[in-house]
């Protein structure tokens, strides 16, 4: 690896760390998985660096690799069975009961919106990124970037509505 | 305006999305709009407590550690099967190797091949009563040859060597059966 290659890599990750642990926290049920995802997700950056264009944003091509390795990682578990995929959980504070609307109870509303919202949730909130490198990361248009968050936010706001209505 | 145009204009709003001259538009609707002002509120109080689950979910994390140790259950995993798997191709490898070895070899003879004397077999026997005293010599010994099964064994013969030579050996061997 080439002296400025390293260079302008280690500050990449310095810039980013904190966002792309963020988002896998988020992904990821324990701390130890998303710590494990963070560190492959450089390590597949820093093999694939030279490979990036200069077309967009790098850190949302970063979050796409991120993206990638959170995939093959929830399929590696599916084909060992030793973990169940957030896909099929059916967290039972979304479902059954009426949580309010304090922040442990709108993480498990959020964990029972489907895939694709929740992701779009995740790389708006925890990784921070803006409409179009959510749209870069995840290969779609703005419009549908924007029709996912603002389904997710309304899901949100009808369930922790449904709550205060009750009380 | 409906619902869902506020709505999301609302949200975009809250993300930091919207240009300023859109800003101030919906400011200015909303301000007229008591029903939508209310849609927009009601948008930015989810975008809101959004925002603040998610804070709270990765407010304790240590981003001091930029570097951590490889507790990688993937990559632990990886590095243990790619030692196994690596020892089991080494070891079928061996194992293939031993048994084409094996196979190649020539078949060891485990028993001594049968040999039948030349002067006491049933065929010399018969032979030796039908033909007269006289008939001996080298037609005597070509003659009980070709009534044997091979592979056979004269006495005082060896095996002929291969050749020119190993061809015609015999013959002068032959002489001596009498």
């Amino acid at each position: 690896m080439k002296g400025q290659t390293k260079i302008e890599f280690e500050a990449f990750r310095r810039a980013t760390a904190k966002k792309l642990r963020a988002y896998m926290r988020c992904a990821c049920n324990r701390p130890e998985d998303a710590d494990d995802l963070v560190q492959d997700c450089y390590l597949r950056a820093l093999r694939a660096w030279g490979q990036f264009n200069g077309s967009g944003s790098r850190q949302a091509w970063l979050f796409a690799i991120a993206r990638n390795a959170y995939v093959d990682w929830l399929r590696q578990k599916k084909r060992t069975g030793s973990t169940v995929s957030i896909e099929n959980v059916d967290p039972p504070a979304a479902r059954h009961e009426h949580p309010t609307h304090d922040a442990e109870n709108v993480w498990k509303i959020i964990e029972g919106l489907p895939p694709e919202q929740r992701d779009t949730i995740n790389l708006r909130f925890a990784a921070q990124l803006s409409y179009a490198e959510i749209a870069q990361t995840l290969g779609l248009p703005i419009g549908t970037v924007r029709s996912r968050l603002h389904r997710a936010l309304k899901a949100v706001r009808q369930q922790t509505r449904g709550r205060e209505d009750d009380a | 305006m409906t619902r869902e145009q506020v709505e999301r204009l609302a949200m975009d709003r809250a993300a930091g999305e919207l240009n300023p001259d859109a800003e101030a538009l919906l400011e200015q609707y909303l301000a007229t709009n008591p029903e939508a002002r209310s849609w927009a509120d009601e948008m930015a109080a989810a975008h809101t407590q959004t925002q603040a689950a998610i804070a709270a979910r990765v407010e304790d994390l240590d981003t001091s550690v930029l570097v951590r140790p490889v507790h990688s259950t993937a990559g632990s995993d990886a590095g243990r099967w790619s030692i196994l798997g690596r020892a089991a191709v080494v070891l079928f490898a061996v194992l293939i190797g031993m048994g084409i070895g094996r196979w190649s070899q020539p078949p060891k003879i485990t028993s001594k091949p049968t040999y039948l004397d030349a002067d006491n077999t049933p065929a010399q026997k018969s032979l030796s009563v039908g033909l007269p005293g006289s008939v001996g010599g080298f037609w005597r010994g070509r003659a009980l040859a070709s009534l044997q099964t091979r592979p056979y064994r004269t006495k005082e013969v060896t095996r002929p060597k291969e050749g020119f030579w190993g061809r015609y050996k015999p013959s002068l061997k032959e002489n001596s059966y009498e």
